[in-house]
């Protein structure tokens, strides 16, 4: 059975603390270019997802969004399996959001897969008058934990609000190895197919 | 969801630990519209089926306080080669293994539900018996799943070939020849495969023990039981491919599962995870009865709970095991412990692939090995319980490239202590290494006497707090965990209907 080629996946995630507007940049980044009308939340969608054509090459961008998990902290390990790219997002009018920002990396380096893309988001731009971190520390801090790219964001008047994502790809992209599909486990077993689409061949009891 | 505080809600349901039951049942009410806040006094998810780092587990050993596990002894070895423990980080190590039947409800409910596109499911390959007593030199005992298996096995003779064929015939029920008529209803295991008509040697008997997953000696095996645990392995076999009838879930099967459950649940944003935090103290509004006839005050129907972390919550309902809920309610907490038994969890060096090879490619992540009663030496006597050692490989992801995982268990009862686990392991290393590969060393040990469910218990469900009944994970994911979270959902929700699948906003 020949099939159509595939679209390669690229699973990216965002995290950060609450407030931070994790979710905002995401619907901006995705409704822009899929629904320009403002869109209602789909109840209980794991991800969001974004097909692009890069170099005549198909992908499959897939946006997971923290689920509210990240309020006490509690995202689990799961969560992180497989991630190509992470967006790390704090708010540029709130302190204390930026000054959590080395525990979200530190989880990133804990449980998201060996050499995974960090991107450092500072978002909230449209909010000058209350800034309350200063650019050049998002710079410093994006360095200290190797993320490839720092950017400030408003996903409120769109500004720089796709740099983010659209470096992330890129990275993932230009980065050998970077999009190997299992870089943490050396994937020999193959996955079973547990929704029987694939039909079992053989098998069964003979007797 | 947007509140900025536990108590500015009243929950649908708080939910005490993130075990199997818990996070299925949080998932569904979550799905069902029910605003759910989930517990875990633990700072990781999965409660008994969690998988822990070395760190972690080391923890684990020495918190001897909350769970039911005694004499915990945890061991590292240094290896000479230097081929040992790598970083706490490079382990999940799940508490059990986790082995789910390809025909297992739960595996449908999950794909029903669409939550199986967020695991992946890895074949678990082959059941073998290792008799300590045979040669070294000879190959482990693959147990034969398949007529063509049967009559390939050179060890055995015709006459035995077609005697074993039709015993399973007998059992499995194919062709409608349900022979097991009721005169075996009270024979054991053993005394089925030995009368007349079959007189199968001790290694058959074995064989057929090895499907069962009991951790009693064929001899006291009910025949029924194991006449509908084999059947349950002949009829999971091949339905998602040749060969193999059950698979566990990669990074560590039931902690994974538990954290998809768990993300299922917060993505509905009607579900709030709150880790390192129990309940201390639940008051009920209106629990105490009225004995003098005049009606109860029309007090606040709500449940009120004193959280750890200081917090004073409002709600409708309260799920947790008796462990995870405050003594203070009443539950018919059993004095009878159930049947103990001796577990143990090892580190490997060495990927022991013997094991894991299959007939059909791809290799499988996971096998059992029985070893039967009377095959294990221990200071001054035999094992008089049969062991099973489940291998789980490094493509698990529970441990790195080059290691396995082994979890060993014994029910406690004569001469079976636990002891006779290591040297069980040590032989079946051994027999493993009878090929090219040098033999598996133990880097890591922890041993542990648990009890497994005493008689299933009708836990009461007072005052809408609902008390799941305790539960030890063993070998594999039992079915009747889907049943005991269904009756605490249709509880709450009232009805079944549309569990885990349906999504009500």
């Amino acid at each position: 059975m020949s099939m159509p080629e595939r679209p390669t996946v690229i699973k990216a995630l965002l995290i950060g603390p609450s407030s931070s507007g994790k979710t905002s940049l995401l619907k901006r980044y995705v409704d822009d270019v899929f629904e320009p009308d403002d869109t209602t939340t789909t109840i209980g969608v794991d991800f969001r997802e974004k097909k692009l054509t890069i170099n005549k090459k198909l992908y499959r961008l897939l946006l997971h969004d923290t689920a509210g998990q990240e309020r006490f902290r509690t995202l689990t390990s799961s969560y992180y399996r497989g991630a190509h790219g992470i967006l790390l997002v704090y708010d540029i009018s709130n302190r204390d959001s930026f000054l959590s920002m080395p525990r979200w990396f530190e989880e990133a380096e804990r449980f998201a897969p060996e050499g995974v893309i960090k991107i450092l988001v500072g978002n909230k731009t449209d909010r000058a008058a209350q800034r309350a971190v200063k650019a050049s520390e998002g710079e410093e801090l994006a360095k200290k934990y190797g993320a490839v790219h720092f950017t400030e964001t408003s996903a409120k008047t769109r500004d720089h609000a796709k740099e983010p994502f659209q470096k992330l790809v890129d990275t993932v992209l230009s980065t050998p190895g970077a999009l190997d599909p299992n870089r943490a486990v050396a994937r020999r077993a193959d996955v079973v197919d547990v929704s029987g689409q694939a039909q079992a061949q053989g098998g069964g009891c003979a007797c | 969801m947007n509140i900025e505080a536990l108590d500015e809600t009243v929950w649908d349901a708080v939910i005490a630990g993130t075990g199997l039951r818990e996070s299925l049942l949080a998932a569904a009410l979550a799905r069902a519209g029910k605003k759910v806040l989930h517990l875990d006094r633990n700072p990781y998810y999965g409660d008994e089926y969690a998988a822990l780092s070395l760190d972690e587990l080391e923890a684990w050993a020495k918190d001897t306080g909350s769970g039911r596990r005694t004499s915990v002894q945890y061991e590292t070895h240094h290896t000479p080669d230097g081929s040992g423990l790598q970083k706490s980080r490079a382990y999940a190590i799940s508490l059990s293994p986790g082995l789910i039947y390809t025909a297992s409800p739960i595996l449908s409910l999950l794909v029903k539900s669409g939550l199986h596109e967020a695991l992946e499911f890895l074949k678990f390959g082959g059941w073998f018996v290792h008799d300590a007593e045979t040669p070294s030199a000879d190959p482990l005992k693959r147990v034969p799943n398949s007529r063509e298996d049967i009559f390939n096995d050179k060890t055995l003779d015709p006459r035995t070939k077609r005697v074993v064929v039709r015993a399973l015939k007998s059992m499995v029920g194919l062709e409608g020849s349900s022979a097991t008529n009721g005169t075996s209803d009270r024979l054991s295991l053993q005394e089925y495969l030995e009368q007349s008509s079959f007189r199968l040697p001790p290694s058959i008997i074995a064989a057929f023990a090895s499907l069962t997953l009991s951790h009693d000696p064929p001899n006291t095996i009910p025949f029924k039981e194991a006449e509908q645990a084999i059947k349950r392995h002949f009829d999971s076999l091949g339905r998602f491919g040749a060969g193999f009838s059950a698979v566990i879930g990669r990074y560590g099967s039931g902690s994974e599962l538990v954290q998809v459950l768990c993300r299922a649940a917060a993505v509905t944003g009607n579900s709030v995870y709150v880790l390192g935090n129990e309940i201390l103290n639940i008051q009920n509004g209106n629990s105490i009865p009225s004995t003098s006839g005049v009606t109860t005050e029309a007090a606040d129907p709500h449940i009120q709970l004193s959280l750890q972390s200081g917090d004073t919550i409002q709600t409708r309902h309260v799920v947790g095991v008796s462990s995870n809920l405050p003594t203070n309610i009443p539950t018919s907490r059993s004095t009878l412990e159930g049947t103990g038994y001796w577990m143990s969890i090892y580190v490997i060096s060495g990927s022991l692939e013997q094991a894991l090879q299959t007939e059909e490619p791809p290799p499988a992540a996971g096998a059992v090995a029985y070893i039967p009663a009377g095959s294990i030496k221990g200071h001054d006597s035999l094992n008089t319980n049969p062991i099973y050692v489940v291998v789980h490989g490094s493509d698990t992801g529970e441990c790195p490239d080059g290691q396995s995982i082994l979890y060993a268990s014994m029910k406690v009862g004569g001469a079976s202590e636990g002891e006779f686990l290591d040297s069980a392991v040590n032989s079946l290393l051994q027999k493993l290494a009878s090929g090219n590969s040098a033999t598996g060393q133990i880097l890591l040990s922890v041993k542990f006497r648990t009890y497994s469910d005493p008689e299933p218990l009708v836990p009461p469900s007072a005052n809408n707090i609902h008390v799941l009944p305790d539960h030890t994970p063993m070998i594999d994911i039992p079915d009747l965990l889907v049943e005991q979270t269904m009756e605490v959902y249709e509880k709450i929700v009232g009805t079944r209907a549309g569990f885990l699948e349906k999504i009500v906003s």
